[in-house]
């Protein structure tokens, strides 16, 4: 794929002649599994778990594997994020069970529950930048760096409001599923901790300090942070062109997982992140045509 | 038996206080040279229960006013 941005002639398309040909080219990039994105959370996932018989056995140090645990309990996130818009593999399909497993696996390092994360990420994508209604808009409406990674922090406090902002929703949406997805979350928490005061009874407490609760504590800024409200920012405008955003970002596009692509996310979800950064150059020119707030095609990459 | 799961769930900052704050707390003093810089003159046990009764309180107040900062 060109990495060069698209230059077509849209003069004369009319709104509904913009919106199938920006179709045409979505559907160019969605349908085939991504290898990329199938490998990544193996990997990953894998790599965590190494972790802990390498520090416990003194094969490697216990301040690598704390820097290795960043990475990866950064990178838990998106590929079950994938799985919760039905990437790998929709309802039905012969590789269902993968993207399930994804879904679920993926995320341990995050000891997040998958079902709570796909419920709120869906109701997120229905309401995006809506007070109330989008769970990650009390995250995303800080309007400096500094605000945004307060809010985080902030909800890491046992009685906040942003902390309660996922459970809001799962009331608020009230179904057998969502009760089911927060019984999930319950039990994940419970076990997450009773993993943390084993770890402790036994005399590493600073190992699973290190290799789990602080790297959690740091990925998740991260995520917030490029995945939630710079692609959002500045966390009010809504509308399907308007409330996702281009972004720069120092170290290129996978400096940012992707998310300087993440409007395009938010416009076609069933697009492998992967394969976003390309659909995004290709879009380009509708998107300048929608007056999206992107950015100009000298900086974007 | 929910009020009972509900309110341990709530009391959460406490357990994971005395759980796991105090015994991470006790092995940053005694795993690290901090013990050599500031010696206590206490056996190992104590450290750990005096570290775990902070983070026990420290839960407390978590609880209470809903902030750990």
């Amino acid at each position: 794929m060109s990495k060069a941005i698209a230059d077509f002639d849209i003069d004369g398309m009319d709104d509904a002649a913009l919106t199938k040909l920006e179709r045409k080219i979505a559907r160019k990039y969605m349908g085939k599994l991504s290898i990329p994105m199938v490998i990544w959370p193996i990997l990953n996932l894998s790599c965590w778990l190494a972790l802990w018989p390498l520090v416990f056995t003194g094969t490697i140090p216990l301040w690598l594997g704390f820097i290795i645990a960043v990475v990866n309990v950064t990178l838990s996130y998106l590929p079950s994020h994938e799985a919760q818009h039905d990437i790998y593999a929709r309802p039905g399909d012969k590789l269902r069970w993968l993207n399930e497993a994804i879904g679920h696996l993926s995320l341990i390092p995050l000891a997040y529950g998958y079902k709570i994360l796909r419920l709120t990420h869906l109701e997120h994508h229905k309401h995006t930048n809506k007070p109330v209604l989008d769970p990650d808009h009390l995250y995303n409406d800080g309007q400096t760096l500094w605000q945004a990674i307060w809010k985080t922090v902030q909800g890491y406090q046992p009685n906040s409001e942003s902390a309660d902002s996922y459970r809001n929703c799962m009331e608020r949406l009230g179904t057998p599923e969502a009760k089911s997805a927060l019984n999930q979350q319950i039990l994940i928490l419970l076990t997450h901790l009773a993993v943390l005061f084993t770890c402790a009874a036994y005399g590493y407490a600073l190992e699973a300090l290190l290799l789990w609760w602080l790297p959690m504590k740091l990925g998740v800024i991260y995520i917030r942070i490029y995945l939630s409200w710079l692609p959002h920012f500045p966390g009010h405008e809504t509308g399907r062109y308007k409330d996702t955003r281009g972004f720069g970002s120092y170290g290129g596009v996978w400096s940012s997982l992707g998310m300087t692509a993440h409007i395009v996310h938010h416009l076609h979800p069933r697009i492998p992140l992967d394969k976003t950064p390309a659909a995004l150059r290709e879009l380009y020119p509708i998107l300048e045509a929608r007056d999206c707030d992107i950015l100009d095609r000298e900086h974007a990459h | 038996m929910k009020n009972t799961i509900e309110t341990v769930l709530k009391m959460m900052p406490i357990w994971f206080g005395i759980g796991f704050l105090g015994p991470v707390l006790a092995e940053i003093y005694l795993r690290t040279p901090l013990h050599e810089a500031v010696p206590l003159g206490l056996a190992t046990a104590d450290i750990y229960a005096v570290c775990m009764a902070f983070g026990g309180l420290y839960g407390v107040i978590a609880w209470r006013t809903g902030r750990w900062i």
